[in-house]
Formats: C-alpha cells, structure tokens, sequence
C-alpha cells in the first residue's frame, strides 16, 4: 500500500478548512462581547418587588426556565443552597414576604404580633388554605415544619445556621394561632421567615422520610412539582386550587401559566442560546460574557436584582501571617484592584462590591465603601512599613520568609467558571506589581471544603453569603462561628463588633438599627478583613412574550405565579 | 482513555480470539475471571477514595453551599459510619456490594441504583450509536478508497488520520457552534430527543471512525494481497466481489476486536460530549461524584461500566467466531 | 497467538532474522529521500521543540503579562492570535503553552511506556501464572474508566502537571501492555532465539539482545503516536478543569477557558486547538514514517 505526500497535505488542508470554515461561521455571529454595559443596580432592593405590567393577562401555556445550576434536592429545608430557594419559591408559599426595603407583608401568615421583649412571635394563619396533597394548613402543620426543619435525617444546614442560636421553641395555641419562642431577641427574624428555605411543606409529606420529601416535596404554592428528571429538567404544572398568594402579588388567584418546565443548562453558550433561539422563554444567570449581546436584543428584556448578604468575597485568614497584620491586609486590598478585575473579568455584567455588605442588603450605606481604591504605592508604603522589604524576583520578603499567599479554589466541575478564574488572575497580576507571590490553587470539591475551614491550609480562598438581612456579618465575624465550618472562615476576633450586630439584632426601632449596622459596617471596612468582590445577582434573561415576572428581595428568587405568556 | 492504540500495532494490542466455539469450562472462566474483574475494579474505588484527601461528610450536607454545623458533621460521620475503621467499612462495603446492595448516593440521598437506571439510558444510547456510526462511516470509507489508487486512498487515509487525532471536545464544540448555533440545524439544548443526538453521537463517532477506519484499511490492504483474495480472482470473481466478499470481512476483524476496547474508551468520551452538548447521562454523574467523593455513585457507575466491557468482550469473541470462517473449525492449538 | 492477524504487521522481524531484502529495500527508502509531507511534519515539531526549549525565540511577549485594556482583541498585526480575557496575547500563550504539553506529552508516554514494558515482558516470559495474573490486571484496568481512574488521582495528588503525567500515563499503559506481552510471545519463538539458546547462550544475553531489542523496535512508532495522544488526553482533563493550575498557558487549559467564548472570541479555542491537532498529525505522520521504515515498507 502506498502512502504518498498527498495524504499528509490533505489532513493539513482539511484542518486549516475546518478552521477556515468555523472562523467564518462564527465571525458572522454573534455580536461584540467587550461592551460593558452600566447594570441598574444602585438602590437598595432595586429590580426586586412586584412591579405593574401594560396588557391584560392570558391564560395558559407552558414556559421553560433554563437555569445554570441543578439542585441536589426538592426539599429546601434539606441543605439549604441557592437552586433550591429559587425552584421551591414556585410550589411553596412562606409565612410572610419580604419588601425590598426589609418590611414583610402578609402571606400564609394573616397577621402577627411580637412580644414587647422580641422573644415571642404570635402568627394568625389564613384560613382555608390547603396543601396540594388534600391536608390542611394550620398551626399543626406550621409546627411540623419546623421541627422537620432541625430534625438531624433532613440535614438542614442553612435553616440551621439562622435557627440555632436564637430558637427556643414553638407551641400551638389554637387551630391557626402558632407561636414562636425565641432565646434571644433577633429583629431579622420576619425577614429570614420570607425565604423559601422556610417554605411550608406538607407534614403528611415530610413523614415520608426525607428520600422521598426531596424528590416530590408538597406545598401550598402556586405550581405542583410534577416530575424531576435528574440531570434534565423539573416538571411544574398549576395549582388550580391556589388561593395564598403573598399580599403583594399582582395576581391574587392561581397562577396564569399552566406549566413551566424548569431546565437545566449549565453551559453558559447553550443556556444564552437556548434563550436567543426560543427554546427557552427565561433564563437565569445570563452569561457574561452574553451580556452586551443581550442588551442589545429588542427580544430580550433584562431583569437585574443586587442580593442582599455580604456577596462574594476573597477570605483572608486573619488568624495566621501574613494577614493577621493589618497593615498587610490593607496594602492586599490596594493593590488588587478588584473593582477593575470583576469589571473585566465579567464585562460589566456584574456589579462591582466594595463594602461589608452588598447595596442591595436593608440598613446599607456607602459611607465605608470603596475605603481601599486601587493605590499601588500606598500598598508598597504600608508593606514596607509593615517590615516586608523588596527581595527575589520581585517578591518581598520578611524573616526569611516570602509574601506569599496560597489562595485556595475548588475546581469541581463548573465550581469556578472561567470568568471567575479571569478574576483571580486578574488579581493576582495586580498584587503581584506590589510584591504579592499569590499562587492559585486548585483543589477537587470534597477536598476544597475541608481545606477550606482549616487555616493552615490557605491564606485566602473565594466564598459567598447570602441572606436577607445584615446579619450576614454576625455570622461570617463572629467569636460565637468561629469554630462552625464555612462561617467564620476569615477567623475574625472582634468582640465590639459581635457586640454591635447583637444590639443590632435586639433593637426592632429602625434609627437605633441603622446606627448599629452602619457601625459595623465600619468595623469591617476599617479592617479590611475580607476583600468583597461582587454581589449575587440574580440576572434574568426574558422573552419579550413572557410579562409579569418580578424577583423578590430576600434571596432574588423568581416569582412566575404572577406571569403570563401573550399569544 | 484507555490508550487510543496506534494502528500499526493493532496486532499486539487484540486478545487472542477464541479457539474454538465455547464449552462450558470456558464459559464458566469467563464468568469467574468477569467477577474477579467487577471485585477487583470496586476495591479500586475504595482504595483510591480512601487515599483522597477531604471530609465526604462536608460533601454529604451539600458542600460550602449549605453551611453545616459541627454538630451536624459529627452526626453524618456517626451515621454512615464514617469513623468506623477502615477493614470493617472495607467488609461492610464488599458485602453490600455482593447482595447487589450500591447503597444510596450521599450528595441525592436516592438509591444508586434507581440514579444510575435514570441516567444510564441516554448515556447508552449514545454510546452504541456513536460506535455504530463509527462503524457506519469508516467501512464504505475504507471499501471505497482502499487500495484503489494513491490519491483516493491517501485522501481516505489523510481523513482517517485527521479525524483520529482531533481531540473530541474540540470537536464537539466546533460541530457544536457550526451546525447548531450558526445553522441551527439541530436543537441547542441537550436531551433525549432523536435530533439531538446526532451531533453528540457524531463528535464521538468521527474520531472512532478514524482509528478503526485505519486499522481496518491496513488489514484490508494487506487482506488484498493474500492468498485466499488471489485464489478468488482467479476462480473468475469480480474486483468488488473480491473485496466485498473476501477481503471486507477478513479485513474487519481487528476492528471487531477492538470494538470491545473501543466502548471503553468511548465511555471516558462520552463524559465530556454529555458536558458540551448539556445531555443527561452518567458522564456528568460520574465526575459530579468523583469531585465530591460521592463513593455509592462512583462505586455504582464503575460497576457498571466494567459490567459493560465485559460483557461487550463476551460479545466481541461469540461474533469474531462467527465472521472469521476460519475458527469456526475445530481449533488450532494456541 | 491470534493467526487472523498477519504477525508481520506488527514489526517483528520475518523468522530466521532480518532478511536481506529487508536491509536493501530500507536502504533505498533513505536513498530516496523524505517526501515533504514527512518533511513539514519534522520541521513542525521542531518549531515546537523550540517553542518548549526556548519560547522566546518565537515570541518576545509575557505569556503571564494581564493588561485588562487589551482584554479580548480579535486577532491584528499587533496580537496575531488575539488576546485573552486577562488582554495576555493568546500567540505567546500557545508558544510558552508548547513546553507544558510537550512535558506532558512526553513524560505519560514515557510513563505509560515504562509500566507497559514491565508488565508486557514480566507476562511474556513470566510463564502461566504470571502471565495469567498479569492479564487478570490488564482486563482490571481496561475495564476501569480511564477517566474515572484520572480523576482519582487528580483528587488524591492534586492537579498539576506531574499527576497529569500520571494519570494519562498509566490510563494509556494497559493497551501498550497488550501490545509489547504479545511481541515477546512472538519474539520468544523466533527462530534466532531458538538458535541463541541452542548455541549456549546465557539467557541474559538471549534476553537483552535478542529479545528485547526485537520486541521493543516497534516502541519507537508508538512512543511517537502515543505523544501526540497524551496530549490530547492531557488537555481532556485540563479541559475538565483538572489540569494544570492557571496561569499556566497549557493548550488544555486554554481550551477549557476559551469554550465559553467560542461564538464571541473564537480565537479562544480556534489556535490552541489547532496546536494540538496539528501536533497529533505531524506526530502521526512522522510515526507512520518510522512505521514504513522499520517494515521495510517501499513507498
């Protein structure tokens, strides 16, 4: 058999084809990415709250929802992440809604009244209201939540974080009269009730066992959960017998839409695709780098809301050198530039953080933000003063030791996006100018989250917090989370700042709130114990048929039952 | 992954076929050998998940995401007998293992058995479509272009070459970007409707197509030169005949034979096609798993894609006795 | 051993020893000369052992150099490949990304190489039970995930190049296994080995000069093809995030970045991919080269 040169040439022609070929096709495609687009997200909760629509509502039809990540279970008291709030807001109703400014407004909860001490909050329940399996709501039921809730099978963690400490009990007082004992005063307690990670279930369906419970919780939402079929899509369809919206709803009744088929798409390209081609009606987290190109769709109407909560941020282990020293914590967050990183890395579509807690949390303020703009010789000053001298390829030195910082990250699949990773090296090229050796490293997931709670094992690594209120920062500075995984990952001992955010929580008048919360705000900006990066958003992508969705303020979730399809 | 085996050497890399049709003491080997297969692969997993650095329990409360308590780590430890020692678990895992028993995934808290039935569908489907098609693609290729010529069979082996050694999620994203994207010829989203496996099915097939189309073109090169193929032309048979009839089949066994290794490796391929193209399948699962030492799952689709293999081999020897005439008679010793 | 497959195929030489005819018709084969197709792949991995050796010779750009104001330029005079989200010139990156993937390249096919001849003599000459364990082995591994089996691995030694080398080296030594155990079974009968041990011969020298050289001559094909393999195995798993810590330019990783950018910034994938593919080929092509050679093939 004979192999002549024709062969060789032929390959090497067909690959520069091929290239030819998909340089063409793409190039005609697809618009510039590098526009940054200015996202409207400078208001407390703005972008959040039911909003009025033009047009008269339709009934009918079936909607896909294409979302980036994939729940591990139904049940949101089981855990207690992100994909779970979002999805469960469509089957489950919570005691009380959050408003954008903090307020909670009435839902499965009529009515309430809290103790003049803040220990006890007495609910009046809605009447009438029936869970989609046939059982009643009532008082019972609200009790059997919450003790599903801290039951050790349903390995809530989330639920417990907020409950633990400041739970004391609960007792029935009649049909649809509950009341919740607390062992401490905590002023955030209506808003923390708002999310759907307290969404009320069923209890002839939480007696099932949690296997079950997460693969077909029961609620008394607007959508029944139809069918999950993992690793593809989660079938809603309507509730026609719905009769508890949340008392700022635009819609009072059941749901418009008759299903949503809830997708997931976890690949950026597919899910902006998906939604440019019709496939998909709504799309969640549209991707960054999409993101002019989705401005400039006449088809697409963006929806944006800045979550409250801390956001995401670089953790510094304050516990250990090199940023136990405050000097050193404060050149790092000269140096980094962030606000520049996050811009470029996501291109706009994201908001930049530059304080303890994200604009979109109630009691912000901006007095302490940004307190450490980009100043690289400001940096190289407070290293020097700090006894960090210039040394070896261009790294300082102290000791004999060097300045470097081991910044740790979980490489799971799609744990960090590429344009996360883009942040990183945008940052560690920054602080690198002021003598920072930063060495990223990639850790599998199972391994990143033991790493990442022992301090010896990292210097700084990326997490994120979410929660309606400021008390985020209890949790993440506290001496009282020091030792609880994943929150006090920054190791912070402050004990007037703990003392502040605890009168914080104890005080229900706004001004004496504000005062406290701004002040810790203070602490923290002051210190420099964490580098804030960007805050969650909950960033959605709608077809222009698709009217009346609005995010509410506690978590971003979606809220559908209000929307229609126009024909 | 295991290794893409060069062409040349094919001859090494292929088990010995069998000698003659399979007695019983034969098959019972194959079946004692096949469970010490399946034992062996799952003390693998044990090992390896032993040696892993990282707490499972974190990972069984859902991860940073979900913020565990102390209390709640020690309680999960307690539960799944994490702190237990390590032979004891290593007993308890064997012998669940031998009752059928894969346990219930940390990360869904489902039955393994009823995650992996859910997903191993698709996943299947994919897999002995794409080695279909390869099989689709490479055989007229090679009957049309083999030895007939140097520029047509140089093209045929060019394109072999070529498509053997694009990396396949190079591939994927290409076809991808080109024909759904841009054409829109086929649906973005993943799933399991017939038109979306195309692409997917295509992205592995073509490097497939590749590597068997050039194992199959040299055999079949040399196949034109043997005797039996000369002996044929000279009883009056036809060109085509001759090497439809004659060369085609001695031509394809290497491939047949390779098939075997061939889902093997299509499996590992399989992984990163259902992670660009967004299709369900036990891909996705089983690095999900891996990264969070969810080690039912992992445990669970090692089971089964070694189940797979073996019985594919099992296969792979019935039909090689079959298309090789020559074995079919009473056998040659070794 | 397999009668269905012609044994000449695999390289050993014809019983009785190298044939005259063989030696003449490799002479002529030189005599006449590389054809240019064979040429341009030679001279293409030898811009790409530069490119590892010395990357600035090609390029006097910082393939870690992050200048956000560039950040993502479509390819021009100044940036022939384009520039990356970090604004790093993507044709500097693809450069100094050679020598990773070289190192990778080589070091798993080394890797894999190594462990295969262990396993593929010690089960030649081992005797039936040796060889017998040894292919309970080999069933063992083949039917393990090779992926399944490198992110193990990834998950107990952390990513990085060396486990990377580790990984796709011992994924890929099963199938060499196979091939060097059934070259020794075959070399072990030939002819000359027979005559070596009836002439007295000590066994060692029967062993490291007649059969390992013979059983071994067709590695030097494989070990070519099986570069341009690993790489692309290697940057599968870079791809799946498993590779190399950024900011490391390997064409893997490169990949894997770029993937999200594909209908906006091809330029992201189009160039390390090509890389890669253009490696394998010209690897490829220069192994089918050696092949022809060695068989004695004429052109």
């Amino acid at each position: 058999m004979k192999r002549t040169l024709h062969s060789r040439f032929t390959a090497l022609v067909a690959l520069l084809a091929l290239g030819a070929l998909s340089v063409a096709l793409s190039a005609c495609g697809g618009s510039s990415s590098t526009a940054a687009g200015t996202p409207t997200n400078s208001g407390v909760g703005e972008g959040a709250g039911a909003k009025k629509v033009e047009g008269k509502p339709v009934e009918g039809g079936t909607i896909v929802y294409g979302t980036d990540r994939e729940p591990t279970c139904l049940d949101p008291h089981n855990l207690g992440d992100m994909p779970q709030t979002y999805v469960a807001r469509q089957f489950l109703d919570s005691l009380v809604s959050m408003q954008p400014n903090g307020d909670v407004v009435p839902w499965l909860a009529d009515s309430w009244d809290i103790s003049k001490d803040g220990l006890q909050y007495t609910f009046h329940l809605k009447h009438g209201v029936k869970f989609t399996d046939g059982t009643p709501f009532d008082a019972e039921a609200v009790k059997a939540n919450f003790e599903q809730t801290l039951d050790p099978e349903t390995g809530s963690s989330t639920n417990l974080v907020y409950l633990l400490p400041i739970y004391k009990g609960i007792d029935v007082l009649d049909k649809y009269t509950v009341r919740i004992n607390l062992k401490r005063p905590y002023s955030p307690f209506l808003d923390v009730l708002s999310q759907a990670f307290f969404g009320m279930e069923s209890p002839k369906a939480m007696a099932r066992g949690i296997k079950a419970n997460c693969v077909s919780p029961v609620g008394t939402g607007p959508f029944i959960v139809k069918k999950w079929t993992k690793g593809q899509q989660i079938d809603l369809v309507r509730n026609d017998a719905y009769n508890s919206p949340p008392a700022d709803a635009n819609n009072q009744g059941p749901a418009y839409l008759e299903a949503i088929t809830w997708r997931f798409l976890p690949d950026p390209s597919v899910r902006f695709s998906a939604l440019q081609s019709g496939e998909a009606n709504i799309i969640f987290n549209i991707p960054p780098e999409d993101y002019g190109a989705a401005q400039s769709d006449p088809n697409i109407e963006l929806q944006q809301f800045t979550h409250a909560g801390i956001g995401h941020y670089i953790v510094l282990d304050n516990s250990e050198p090199p940023f136990d020293d405050l000097k050193v914590r404060q050149a790092f967050t000269l140096a980094a530039n962030t606000p520049a990183a996050v811009e470029s890395a996501y291109q706009g579509a994201y908001p930049v953080a530059t304080s303890a807690i994200s604009s979109g949390t109630p009691f912000y303020t901006d007095k302490f933000a940004n307190l450490y703009p980009y100043d690289l010789a400001k940096a190289e000053k407070l290293l020097d003063q700090a006894g960090w001298k210039e040394g070896a390829n261009g790294v300082r030195e102290k000791d004999g030791k060097q300045l470097t910082v081991k910044f740790i990250y979980g490489s799971g699949p799609g744990e960090t996006p590429p344009a996360e990773l883009t942040l990183y090296q945008n940052v560690q090229a920054a602080v690198k100018e002021a003598g920072f050796d930063l060495k990223l490293v990639p850790m599998p997931q199972a391994q990143f989250y033991e790493s990442a709670n022992v301090p010896a094992d990292f210097d700084a690594e990326p997490t994120y917090w979410n929660c309606p209120t400021p008390m985020c920062m209890y949790i993440v500075a506290s001496e009282e989370t020091y030792d609880q995984p994943f929150a006090n990952m920054s190791k912070i001992k402050n004990p007037e700042l703990g003392k502040t955010l605890l009168a914080a929580a104890a005080t229900t008048d706004r001004a004496e709130q504000q005062k406290l919360y701004e002040k810790a705000q203070q602490i923290i900006a002051e210190n420099a114990y964490w580098v804030p990066m960007y805050p969650e958003q909950t960033l959605l992508g709608i077809n222009k048929t698709l009217k009346g969705v609005w995010i509410e303020p506690s978590e971003g979730e979606p809220v559908l039952s209000d929307a229609w399809l126009e024909q | 992954m295991s290794s893409a085996t060069p062409s040349i050497t094919h001859g090494g890399a292929l088990e010995a076929p069998p000698r003659r049709r399979l007695p019983w003491q034969t098959a019972v080997k194959r079946v004692l050998g096949a469970i010490v297969v399946l034992w062996a692969a799952a003390t693998l997993c044990f090992v390896l998940q032993e040696l892993s650095p990282g707490d499972p329990a974190i990972a069984i409360l859902g991860g940073s995401g979900a913020r565990p308590t102390e209390q709640q780590l020690e309680q999960t430890n307690e539960r799944y007998g994490l702190n237990d020692p390590v032979l004891e678990r290593y007993g308890r895992f064997i012998s669940n293992l031998a009752t059928g028993d894969l346990g219930t995934s940390y990360q869904y808290k489902q039955p393994v058995t009823t995650l992996i039935s859910e997903q191993v569908g698709p996943t299947l489907v994919l897999i002995f479509v794409s080695t279909a098609l390869a099989w689709v693609i490479a055989v007229p290729l090679t009957l049309l272009t083999a030895g007939r010529g140097r520029a047509r069979s140089s093209f045929g082996s060019g394109l072999e070459a070529f498509f053997a050694g694009v990396p396949p999620y190079w591939l994927g994203l290409v076809l991808l970007v080109v024909f759904a994207f841009e054409l829109g010829w086929f649906p973005v989203t993943g799933g399991t409707s017939p038109d979306a496996l195309l692409l997917p099915a295509l992205t592995l097939a073509l490097p497939l197509a590749g590597f068997l189309g050039q194992v199959t073109r040299d055999e079949f090169d040399r196949g034109l030169k043997q005797p039996f193929a000369i002996s044929a032309r000279t009883r009056g048979a036809s060109e085509n005949e001759v090497r439809r009839r004659h060369v085609l089949r001695h031509a394809m066994l290497p491939g047949i034979t390779l098939t075997g290794w061939a889902i093997g490796a299509t499996i590992s391929g399989a992984v990163l096609v259902e992670i660009i193209y967004a299709r369900p399948g036990l891909g996705q699962v089983l690095v999900n798993a891996v990264s969070n030492q969810d080690l039912p799952v992992v445990v669970g689709v090692t089971m089964l894609v070694a189940l797979i293999y073996v019985v594919v081999n099992l296969l792979v020897d019935l039909l090689y006795v079959i298309v090789d005439p020559r074995l079919r008679t009473a056998g040659r010793a070794a | 051993m397999s009668t269905a497959i012609d044994p000449n195929a695999i390289g050993a030489p014809l019983p009785g020893g190298a044939p005259a005819s063989a030696a003449g018709s490799r002479l002529s084969a030189r005599v006449r000369g590389v054809r240019p197709a064979v040429a341009l792949s030679v001279l293409f991995l030898a811009l790409i052992v530069i490119a590892a050796i010395v990357p600035s010779l090609l390029t006097k750009g910082d393939p870690l150099g992050v200048n956000l104001a560039h950040s993502l330029q479509s390819p021009s005079l100044e940036f022939p490949f384009g520039t990356d989200q970090s604004g790093r010139s993507v044709y500097t990156r693809v450069i100094y990304g050679a020598r990773e993937s070289v190192l990778i390249g080589l070091g798993a096919t080394a890797v894999g190489l190594g462990l295969a001849a262990l396993l593929g003599v010690a089960a030649g000459l081992g005797g039936k039970v040796v060889d017998g364990g040894i292919n309970r082995l080999l069933e063992v591994l083949f039917s393990f995930p090779g992926l399944l089996l490198a992110l193990f691995l990834v998950a107990v030694f952390g990513s990085g190049v060396s486990t990377q080398i580790i990984a796709v080296g011992i994924a890929s030594a099963p199938g060499y296994a196979r091939m060097i155990r059934g070259q020794v079974l075959q070399v072990k009968g030939a002819d000359y080995v027979i005559a070596s041990k009836a002439l007295g011969h000590p066994p060692s020298r029967t062993l490291f000069k007649n059969i390992l050289p013979n059983a071994f001559r067709p590695l030097v094909v494989l070990a070519t093809l099986g570069v341009g393999q690993s790489i692309v195995w290697a940057s599968a798993l870079s791809f799946l995030g498993l590779g190399v810590a950024p900011p490391a330019p390997e064409w893997g990783a490169m990949l894997d970045a770029g993937k999200d950018y594909i209908q906006t910034a091809w330029w992201l994938t189009l160039f390390p991919g090509a890389a890669i593919v253009a490696f394998t080929l010209a690897a490829s092509c220069l192994g089918r080269y050696l092949q022809r050679r060695i068989e004695g093939e004429t052109y």
